[in-house]
């Protein structure tokens, strides 16, 4: 289920335990199932509703949460299914937003009209990024992607026409109003970015809960575990690798261009900095590397946890707590959070795949192997 | 022609930081067979602490060799305690936990002494009038001490490494822990003291850099010496000591001539341009330009 | 493809490797649905052999062919869609997925419908008994299921030559046996040929129907299981050599 706890195979047969009492069975499609997803899709409606409501300054703080959880949905589709370790997402992140910053004040885009451009871009440069990645493994090329994402500021600095340098890209409030159709005016515009943000990330998460489901999950998640045996098995690495790679920036790249629609000024070393990788990387890891619903939990807590800490001193806190996190989620929760949720519910109940063969037979499902 | 020798003069010193730097990820790659990422930010904490003593009233010397010791026994804590149990499981889980390290020690160094930029005495002479001039150039005695340092460490190592129990132990281990242990070598002690020796390593980098003008002593100092140091171990592929010392110096005189006369690169590249060094040795040597080819059992 | 015609043929295969001679004109071939043994002491060339047909190395000389074209021409990746599937010796599994992931991975390289490979993969983990594990990840799991898994993940993609390397290592005695039938009986079910590498006597004269000996790089010996035992080359080449 992870990458970072795959401990060593066992040669023995493991001794057998005592029968557990049985687990709730539910099958995936039946009404039961559908009742469930029906039920949390409901509560989360139900929280977008009530953060909705709350004063404008929280309204900023979950429209924050939302992109940084894409941006880690992003991050966890190399990093978590395809076992590449990126520290260099935050240039990703940055050139969406600093496309769509410039698109908007230097060309006159409509900042909705800028997404296309920046997913577009992010995705060509993810896939050269992922060039190296063929050749170069491990550690090694958790240094190249360092490389990528330190370089980026120091480039926005040099490209002072285009990017405003050091002193930074402002984008005037006024082209940043709500499209007509919403019916909101310009003063209204956390509102609409927070709606905004909140349904990109639900199909953000659609559309990688699509991916990892698919024949292409398959090969990643061969890729990250055992090369050869993947091509042994006809996977063609190099192009999943490459494809990983490519999606994934895109996906954080419109995470950053909304990231711009949302902050309105940019800065090379405001949110662009190696500190933005390690935060990506510290959210994925806690919520859970591959899995679905990690990178949410992950950006709540990395959204959240400075501005918490932040209160107690005037120092770098919010550092020192991330860096002890995520040594101690390396060993004590690997999986994060999401990842032990989901192995404490496997001890209560059970999901079953529809064609499942203890179904077709009328068969007692399977217990717990001994 | 004073100019080309001040630029090089600076090329050396720099990059004899950086290849101090190399030397101690080297150490820690050979014994372990990983890129202590943390490195930059644990010879800055032990840095920070030098500073502290000097604010102490305490002797510069006697503050560099507290700081050295510090190094050596976190170092070796640091293996002992946090990246022993999780080498066995796969490279990003200790990735992690030196990215953990990373963040976290530079944020406590910020948290105790706060993120101003100090003042880091030196432990040579460097007044403006101390330098000795070569062809015009001035060659001030602090490059000079810097440059002596890393002759004498270099000249220790390989009295370690070459005639000393514990250095063939260390290279024992280096080279295949199984069979060492076998023989007899206590491979954690040996592994132990091979991440304090860094520790140590990096932390004389850190103290002899910082007084250097106009690095002085901030959050961000040691990055960008980071940087460089693994762009300097990976000529010699991560396990060639001589490799790293030479790639140190190499890159310290290649950024100072290229900031020098080609304005286009100038000081904000500087980074850009490590890393795409790293980038190209890799690609074409994927494991170092000296390194050994790795093997894959299937 | 009638029965006992040539699948795989190896031709004066040779490779060298800085000058030593690893494989000198090996020639053999698999016929279709036929178990194939390769056997040798140890350096005789057979892992090397086998790496030449899983195109991990290419042979210096010769040549081996497929069902007619030439396999040397082929890529390791495009082994699978050629009808080749193997299975290795430390047990190459997808350690952080499931049971039932790791058979779909297995059909890769094959075009069908998410329908059709799930129907497939659940058929292949009935028949080799991984029902009970199929939703546990690979990793943890005792070394004796991981050997079907593997198998299951191999027969997914409908494989005409199943390449077998070591698979008795790690296995008890009375385990290897089952093995062993299990093999025969997925080949009686299936059809397909099979090249077995094998250090484990029993059970390569036990379920082979053709056995080839190596010995140096040189084929020593080509045979039915029966032949092999008492020819006095083999023997000389086990007994004379530490194996």
């Amino acid at each position: 289920m992870t990458t970072i706890d795959t401990p060593e195979k066992t040669v023995a047969p493991r001794p057998s335990r005592t029968p557990k009492p049985r687990r709730r069975i539910v099958v995936e499609g039946s009404a039961k199932h559908r009742g469930i997803q029906a039920l949390s899709a409901l509560l989360v409606v139900l929280f977008l509703l009530w953060a909705a409501s709350q004063p404008l300054f929280r309204v900023g703080q979950f429209t924050n949460v939302f992109i940084i959880a894409i941006a880690i949905v992003g991050l966890n589709l190399v990093t978590g299914y395809t076992g590449l370790l990126s520290i260099g997402h935050s240039a990703f992140f940055g050139l969406g937003a600093y496309t769509t910053g410039i698109l908007i004040t230097k060309y006159e885009f409509a900042p909705m009209s800028t997404i296309p451009v920046a997913v577009v871009l992010s995705f060509v440069v993810g896939l050269a990024v992922g060039l190296p990645s063929l050749r170069i493994k491990g550690l090694y090329l958790a240094l190249v992607t360092l490389a990528v994402g330190v370089s980026f500021p120091e480039i926005v600095r040099r490209a002072e026409d285009l990017t405003g340098g050091a002193t930074g890209l402002v984008i005037r409030s006024r082209f940043l109003a709500p499209p007509e159709w919403t019916g909101l005016v310009r003063a209204e515009r956390g509102i609409w970015m927070f709606w905004l943000s909140a349904v990109t990330l639900m199909l953000v998460m659609l559309l990688a809960r699509f991916l990892v489901r698919s024949r292409f999950g398959l090969a990643m998640m061969a890729s990250r575990d055992h090369e050869i045996a993947a091509a042994a098995n006809g996977v063609n690495v190099a192009r999943t690798k490459i494809l990983a790679f490519g999606i994934s920036g895109a996906i954080t790249g419109l995470a950053g261009s909304l990231f711009a629609q949302y902050i309105g000024a940019l800065s090379p070393d405001g949110s662009f900095t190696l500190l933005k990788s390690i935060e990506l990387v510290t959210g994925l890891v806690l919520g859970g590397i591959a899995t679905q619903i990690g990178p949410v939990v992950g950006a709540f807590a990395v959204v959240f946890l400075p501005y918490y800490t932040a209160s107690f001193t005037s120092g770098p806190l919010s550092g020192v707590v991330f860096g002890a996190l995520l040594i101690a989620i390396v060993f004590v929760m690997p999986e994060g959070i999401v990842g032990r949720l989901t192995l404490l519910s496997r001890k209560v109940v059970t999901f079953l795949p529809a064609d499942h063969p203890s179904r077709r037979k009328g068969e007692r499902p399977p217990e717990e192997p001994t | 022609m004073e100019l080309f020798l001040e630029r090089l003069i600076s090329g050396l010193t720099n990059g004899s930081i950086y290849a101090l730097l190399a030397l101690a990820l080297v150490v820690v790659f050979r014994g372990t067979g990983t890129l202590n990422f943390a490195q930059g930010e644990l010879a800055l904490f032990t840095t920070f602490v030098a500073w502290w003593l000097t604010t102490q009233s305490i002797p510069v010397w006697i503050a560099i060799v507290a700081a050295l010791v510090l190094g050596f026994v976190m170092g070796a804590l640091i293996e002992r305690t946090l990246i022993r149990p999780v080498q066995r499981r796969n490279d990003m889980a200790v990735l992690i936990v030196a990215l953990g390290l990373f963040t976290g020690l530079n944020s406590l160094a910020g948290l105790l002494w706060g993120s101003e930029t100090k003042i880091m005495p030196s432990p040579f002479p460097n007044g403006l009038d101390d330098y000795v001039s070569i062809g015009g150039a001035r060659l001030y005695f602090d490059a000079l001490g810097v440059w002596g340092a890393l002759i004498v460490l270099m000249f220790l190592m390989t009295l370690l490494f070459k005639k000393t129990k514990i250095g063939l132990h260390m290279r024992a281990v280096a080279d295949n822990p199984e069979s060492a242990t076998l023989a007899g070598v206590r491979t954690s002690r040996v592994l132990a003291i091979g991440w304090g020796l860094s520790g140590a390593i990096g932390a004389l980098a850190g103290v002899l850099v910082t007084p250097l003008a106009p690095q002085q002593l901030g959050l961000t100092t040691m990055f960008s010496i980071f940087i460089a140091a693994s762009a300097a171990a990976l000529f010699g592929g991560l396990d060639s000591l001589v490799g790293a010392i030479v790639g140190g110096l190499v890159i310290g005189v290649l950024e100072a001539m290229l900031t020098g006369y080609i304005s286009i690169i100038g000081g904000s590249l500087q980074q850009t341009s490590a890393l795409i060094i790293i980038v190209a040795i890799l690609f074409v040597r994927p494991n170092g330009l000296f390194g050994t080819q790795k093997l894959v059992r299937v | 493809m009638s029965p006992h015609t040539s699948v795989l043929t190896l031709d004066e295969v040779s490779i060298e490797f800085g000058g030593i001679t690893a494989l000198d004109g090996v020639t053999f071939d698999v016929r279709a649905g036929q178990i194939c043994g390769l056997i040798g002491p140890n350096g005789a060339g057979k892992t090397t052999l086998f790496n030449c047909i899983t195109r991990i190395y290419q042979p210096s000389g010769g040549r081996i062919t497929w069902k007619g074209d030439d396999l040397l021409k082929v890529r390791p990746h495009a082994l699978a869609s050629a009808g080749i599937a193997r299975t290795f010796q430390n047990l190459a599994l997808f350690g952080g997925m499931t049971v039932f992931e790791n058979t779909m991975a297995g059909g890769s390289s094959v075009k069908g419908g998410k329908r059709q490979m799930r129907d497939r993969a659940w058929a292949l983990i009935e028949r080799l008994e991984l029902v009970d594990v199929a939703d546990h990840h690979a990793a943890g799991l005792p070394f004796g299921t991981l050997k079907r898994v593997e198998l299951a993940r191999a027969l997914m993609s409908e494989p005409q030559l199943l390449l077998l390397d070591e698979p008795a290592g790690g296995l008890t005695h009375s385990e290897v046996k089952e093995l062993g039938d299990l093999i025969v009986s997925l080949r009686d079910e299936f059809g397909f040929a099979a090249l077995l590498v094998e250090h484990h006597m029993g059970l390569v004269l036990g379920i082979s129907d053709h056995v080839v000996a190596l010995d140096f790089g040189h084929k020593i010996f080509e045979g039915t299981p029966a032949e092999v035992k008492d020819n006095p080359a083999v023997v000389a080449a086990y007994l004379g050599r530490a194996a």
